[in-house]
């Protein structure tokens, strides 16, 4: 009994960490989920078909997003039909078990994100809401969102933070003329 | 003699108090001196004629952006005007930028020169904050170790709704300011 259990902790140390690093955030994916994977990988990683209903259907529509189950945990994936192939371009979760390598994630508050991302272009604002077109917009009091980026432009890992905490998270790439 | 001393002292005491007045930095302005102000404003409260410098801004070569080195209440400061038109034809100067190293400049949170990071992003925290590394100026990023750039947004400019919009920025080394700029960008006096 004595020596099974040596083996027993080994065994469930390594899933740990094999686990830690499929639900690792990075700027640029979840783990082996990346951000300008093509279908066919995405598919071969989820290990099931997506089934299409805009892109290929709509032929004007180039992009749609998508329900998965990753690793067990729910993800909404954005997929963007480029000129010969359709791609990963945007990767959403709620999930507890996503992490930055810091150990930023649900739950995580502002200061902290802010202070684990030194040198990085970090852009902190209160979400607005657009009423009326005429209206001037309207400031949430509870909700914000956090924005990390390397450069101006690039991917970026989107904090969505209710009362200075983290609820989710989104992958996407930002391109300057967007913000 | 001991009265006259006991004057000389309050009158001493009194100057040097004035001297080192705290002023207030806000979203909007530095102490008395706004965001918004003509020129002829500026001059009439800082009881002096400002002189612009001579840089590839100037309005004298027919651009639209000036820059101005003078003091007010003993501070060092750098302001910055803008062409803006009332009239057809017509202009006046206007204060779109003041920037200063003062320890006697403090927000009402009591930030200024000396003041960490995250005081500031607690200090402000229902606005829009941007952090970058370098000192970012207009379309010019100046690297370097430790250098970074706050900034502090009002709704009109995060949102840029059309209306005057002030921003607040700090220049941090190692986290911590070194100095600052109040920043406009006003709406169109003939709108």
């Amino acid at each position: 009994m004595k020596k099974i259990l040596p083996f027993l902790f080994m065994f469930l140390s390594i899933t740990a960490v094999a686990q830690n690093k499929d639900y690792l955030l990075s700027l640029d994916g979840m783990g082996a989920l990346k951000l300008g994977m093509p279908l066919t990988e995405l598919e071969k990683l989820l290990q099931t078909k997506v089934a299409l209903k805009v892109i290929n259907v709509d032929p004007v529509v180039l992009t749609e997003t998508i329900k998965a189950k990753y690793k067990g945990i729910d993800v909404a994936i954005n997929l963007f039909k480029r000129q010969d192939y359709i791609a990963v371009d945007g990767i959403s979760s709620s999930s507890p078990l996503c992490k930055t390598k810091s150990g930023i994630g649900v739950g995580s508050t502002k200061l902290q994100i802010i202070a684990a991302y030194d040198g990085y272009h970090i852009d902190a604002r209160p979400v607005y809401t657009y009423k009326e077109s005429d209206a001037k917009p309207e400031k949430s009091k509870t909700e914000s969102t956090i924005t990390i980026k390397e450069d101006v432009e690039g991917y970026a890992l989107v904090f969505n933070l209710s009362n200075n905490k983290v609820v989710s998270f989104d992958i996407i790439p930002i391109y300057d003329d967007e913000e | 003699m001991k009265k006259i001393c006991f004057l000389f002292f309050i009158v001493v005491a009194a100057c040097t108090a004035a001297q080192n007045k705290e002023q207030l930095i806000t979203m909007n302005g530095l102490g008395s001196l706004k965001l918004g102000m003509s020129q002829a404003e500026v001059e009439k409260l800082l009881n002096k004629k400002i002189e612009m410098t001579k840089n590839y801004l100037d309005t004298v070569n027919g651009s639209y952006q000036d820059t101005a080195k003078t003091t007010y209440e003993d501070i060092a400061v750098q302001l910055e005007f803008q062409k803006s038109f009332y009239a057809p034809y017509k202009f006046r100067m206007r204060l779109i930028g003041i920037r200063a190293n003062s320890p006697l400049c403090k927000t009402e949170a009591g930030i200024g020169v000396g003041s960490d990071q995250l005081k500031i992003v607690a200090a402000y925290d229902n606005y829009h904050v941007k952090i970058q590394p370098g000192y970012v100026n207009y379309y010019e990023t100046e690297k370097g170790k430790g250098k970074s750039t706050l900034s502090v947004l009002d709704d009109a400019a995060s949102t840029m709704d059309g209306s005057d919009a002030y921003t607040m920025v700090f220049y941090l080394l190692n986290k911590k300011v070194v100095s600052f700029e109040l920043k406009a960008t006003l709406k169109d006096e003939r709108d």
